[in-house]
């Protein structure tokens, strides 16, 4: 009927609600895609993709209130920009912002190391325009920064990959840019010492922005670690103490550095290859993730990288797959699953002799049913990035 | 019902094999205590009230209920402010209070596990002493249960900087419509699929009863420091809060009161607040020490330069303890200069503040009524208590009109009708003005995911009834069937 060469690509809302109507009636399988960043799985042969890029207006940013309502097209960089010129930013990192839109971002749950401190786009979206499968246009939150009013569809669309309706705008909350940012460099620790460090922060209640582990599979203490504090200046210089007396104390060797460099570092070892593997684990058992699951994954990999969220309990891996690494794969998801944990195949390359694609998300959850009645609740039919999310939704 | 020889009804009967019998409650004066919740004036006797000690004792409750035809409403403390605990007739009320137990303190992990009964505040009393605490703080969080919080996303003084239950609450333990027991999120930053803790959050009762819940707690800060200051009126007060944020600054918590909310925690508590002031601010500064004086210092001048009268900071913990438990009390100190009040929760954009609060005095002053407002400044969340006595007659009338407008005037200015009390049954009727016939058919579409039947707390959060059609396999074009359920309650 179609194929994926046919693209479509509104450029207003109402033309993107009359194309999602049409489709309807044409039983069209349709999947969305923002700057193509964080697509997880294949479309299916027939979808016919359905592009937001020039949905890309920003609708309202009333600074003084700290929210600021776009259309999902949007894309960060563009959306940082206008943030900045008041002062203000939306704290969300992303590898790519010129090609990372914001509907894209909610819908994939993107987030980088400043999550530690400002959560994620599920505790920074106060509201939502939809439209559904079937056509109808519907509306969720609002524009305010605290609000009860009715169920929370805008938080639950988080994360939900194109698969219940498309998102056309949303209203986020923005933060002030702060006066300073300082990072220090801790380098070559252990993964033990990478959780020392952790705790030894929480003890001194300082409150870093960011905490990233960035290691190679160079064996132990190979995890170099960047700690970013931002605010006033007198608060930034005196956390920068304390988390040098920490490191002196124990040894540790640091590095001063731009702190704009750590994201850059973060974007970087997410790129490392073609495969890319993000885990969710308990905080606490860093180290053993990382000897359990994590090492034993990169041994398969060429040129990896994995850059973690230590206090968050989250890890990516990227680099090159050999010929033992699906088996591996399965044997860390194993591992990660068994301690309640998760792993999302994120990004793989194209298999060849007609090998199988690795199955993305790993076991559902187990209120999986209630996901199942969700979907067929939204998209009766399956038109909506039909099978590409958990358990195939 | 037939009554047996131990003057027991059947149903009773039937649910003590469940939870026991001095768990089940039947005789009419004991009823009463379930017939409203902190909405006083909304009273229903419900069928039965059963206090369940474990989750599989809910669940065969819900079952049980189910085989009977009869609704369910879970209930916590009682303090909600929106009817959302207030049954239908043939309710069964699954109390949640005997279920009270913290389940685990996993500090490395900064989450803790607890039974939906137990009282907000003492998850913080519980982890104190290690130097944690759990941060959305409602005014009536000695009493309030996790269960209710997650259910109305409660929010406090404190959650501007740190956000409400909805940011807190990262898995839940469930017992759905059919009695089925599921866990929903967990302890981890993410759960694979969809986000379904964002909709058990602020569910209002009517997607599952919640028997275990996993929060997110916080280390507490290096430093707080606590500003009172006063203003001739809420404009500079007003413009005060603006202006602190406009700064950059976002402090832990900023609440104002007017004159009259000023002279009834004063009378109630004995503050030595001033009471010739049009306006009070009290904010909380925290975070790294070093930090906090620096904000603490620019919030002063911001305040002095919007007009303040007078800028304090307390002596001690004692005396910050003292200005907060007077804040924190205003709604029972309203109570107590007027047989009756009706309190509203809508929210305005922040920049606003100044011009709703001249709307709504206006509005009570038209209707002869004296208003006091005490509320979270920093997130625009008015909290505009109405005084009355109900024994005047037309004048509970005139508040519930007032009250009404009130909610009209949010709406037109971009706001919400409700920023922590929850929708449940008084502001159902207001939903249909905020949002559009599609929007709340989107709502009911994951509700009917949960619940297709209706049975968790039927009646609440939509302006009319709803029924779930089938649900829709294959070339079903409308998903949804509304039919007339008037009478389900
Ligand atoms: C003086 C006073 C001050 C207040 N201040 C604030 C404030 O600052 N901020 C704020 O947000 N609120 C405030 N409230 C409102 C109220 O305290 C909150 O809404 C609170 O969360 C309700 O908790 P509860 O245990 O009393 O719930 P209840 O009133 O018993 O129930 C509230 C709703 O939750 C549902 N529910 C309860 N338990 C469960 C469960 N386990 N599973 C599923 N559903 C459940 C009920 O069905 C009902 O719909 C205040 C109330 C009072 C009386």
């Amino acid at each position: 009927m179609f194929d994926s060469t046919n693209l479509l690509e509104p450029a207003s809302l109402t033309e993107a609600a009359a194309l999602m109507q049409e489709h309807r009636s044409a039983g069209t399988h349709l999947a969305f895609i923002g700057g193509g960043t964080h697509t997880i799985g294949q479309p299916a042969s027939g979808d016919v993709l359905f592009s937001t890029r020039k949905l890309n207006r920003i609708i309202e940013y009333a600074p003084e209130d700290q929210t600021v309502t776009v259309e999902a097209g949007v894309t960060v960089a563009q959306l940082t920009e206008v943030l900045a010129s008041c002062g203000q930013r939306l704290v969300l990192d992303v590898a790519d912002p010129h090609r990372s839109t914001i509907g894209g971002a909610i819908a994939s749950n993107a987030f980088g190391p400043r999550r530690l401190r400002f959560g994620s786009l599920k505790d920074l979206i106060l509201g939502i325009s939809l439209v559904r499968a079937d056509g109808i246009e519907a509306r969720a939150g609002g524009k305010v920064v605290k609000n009860v009013a009715g169920f929370d569809i805008s938080k639950f669309v988080v994360g939900s990959h194109g698969t219940l309706a498309l998102i056309t705008s949303a209203t986020l909350r923005v933060h002030p840019l702060p006066d300073v940012s300082e990072a220090i460099r801790v380098t070559q620790l252990s993964a033990g010492q990478v959780w020392d460090l952790v705790m030894a922060m929480r003890e001194q209640q300082l409150e870093p922005t960011t905490i990233i582990a960035v290691g190679t599979t160079d064996g132990p203490g190979d995890y170099d670690v960047d700690v970013v504090f931002e605010g006033v200046r007198s608060g930034a210089d005196a956390q920068a103490n304390c988390l040098r007396n920490i490191a002196e104390r124990r040894g540790w060797s640091m590095e001063e550095l731009p702190s704009d460099r750590v994201l850059a570092a973060d974007a970087e070892a997410l790129s490392a290859g073609p495969l890319r593997v993000h885990c969710t684990t308990s905080p606490c058992e860093f180290a053993q993730s990382n000897e359990r699951a994590i090492r034993p994954l990169m041994h398969t990999l060429t040129s990896p990288v994995v850059s973690t969220y230590p206090a968050l309990g989250i890890f990516t891996v990227a680099g090159t797959p050999t010929p033992a690494t699906t088996a591996e794969l399965a044997n860390c998801r194993k591992q990660i699953e068994l301690r309640g944990g998760s792993l999302i195949v994120e990004a793989q390359p194209a298999p060849h002799d007609g090998a199988p694609m690795i199955e993305p998300w790993g076991t559902p959850p187990p209120s999986f049913q209630l996901m199942r009645e969700i979907k067929a609740r939204f998209d009766p039919n399956g038109r909506l990035a039909s099978g590409r999310f958990v358990g195939g939704l | 019902m037939r009554t047996q020889t131990s003057g027991k009804t059947d149903l009773h009967q039937r649910f003590a094999t469940i939870v026991g019998d001095s768990n089940t409650i039947s005789a009419a004066s004991e009823l009463r205590t379930y017939e409203c919740d902190g909405l006083t004036g909304t009273r229903v006797t419900p069928a039965l009230v059963v206090l369940p000690g474990t989750t599989e004792e809910v669940s065969q409750c819900v079952r049980l209920a189910n085989e009977l035809g009869m609704p369910i409403v879970a209930r916590g403390s009682g303090t909600g402010l929106s009817g959302g605990a207030v049954p239908s007739p043939e309710s069964l009320i699954i109390g949640l209070s005997r279920m009270n137990a913290i389940l685990e303190v996993d500090l490395p992990n900064e989450r803790i596990r607890v039974q939906p009964g137990v009282a907000n505040l003492d998850v913080s009393r519980a982890i104190a002493p290690h130097g944690y605490y759990y941060a959305p703080d409602p005014s009536s969080q000695s009493v309030c249960s996790i269960g209710g919080n997650v259910a109305e996303n409660s929010g406090g003084a404190h959650c501007l900087k740190y956000g409400f239950t909805v940011n807190h609450a990262m898995g839940a333990t469930v017992v759905l419509a059919d009695g089925t027991v599921v866990s929903i999120g967990g302890p981890l930053a993410d759960s694979l699929g969809y986000n379904l803790m964002a909709l058990i959050v602020g569910s209002e009762g009517m997607m599952a009863v919640v028997t275990e819940v996993w929060l997110r707690i916080i280390r507490l800060p290096q430093k707080t420091r606590t500003i009172f200051a006063t203003f001739p009126s809420t404009d500079e007060a007003g413009a005060a809060v603006s202006a602190i944020i406009a700064n950059g600054i976002i402090p832990a918590a900023i609440e104002m009161m007017d004159q009259l909310a000023i002279k009834a925690i004063v009378a109630a508590t004995g503050v030595d607040w001033p009471l010739d002031v049009g306006a009070a601010l009290l904010a909380d500064m925290d975070g790294i020490a070093a930090e906090v004086d620096h904000t603490a210092e620019a919030a002063i001048a911001s305040m002095k330069q919007a007009g303040a009268v007078d800028v304090r900071t307390p002596r001690d913990a004692a005396e910050r303890a003292l200005m907060w438990k007077g804040r924190k009390s205003a709604f029972a100190a309203v109570g107590r200069i007027s047989p009756n009040y009706y309190v509203q929760d809508g929210v305005v954009p922040r920049k606003q503040i100044a011009a709703v609060l001249r709307e709504i005095a206006r509005l009570a002053a038209e209707a002869g009524l004296c208003v006091a407002n005490v509320f979270h400044a920093g997130d625009g969340n008015l909290h505009p208590l109405l005084l009355y006595d109900a024994r005047v007659p037309g004048e509970e009338e005139r508040a519930e009109h007032v009250a009404s407008e009130i909610l009209r005037v949010c709406i037109r200015y971009g706001g919400s009708i409700t920023g922590e009390h929850g929708v449940g049954l008084d502001k159902a009727p207001y939903m249909g003005e905020l949002f559009n016939e599609n929007d709340l058919e989107t709502m009911s579409l994951v509700r009917c995911a949960f619940d297709p039947a209706g049975r968790l707390n039927p009646g609440k959060v939509f302006p009319t009834p709803r029924l779930c059609g089938d649900r829709p396999g294959p070339f079903v074009l409308s998903p949804l069937e509304r039919l007339d359920i008037a009478g389900r309650g």
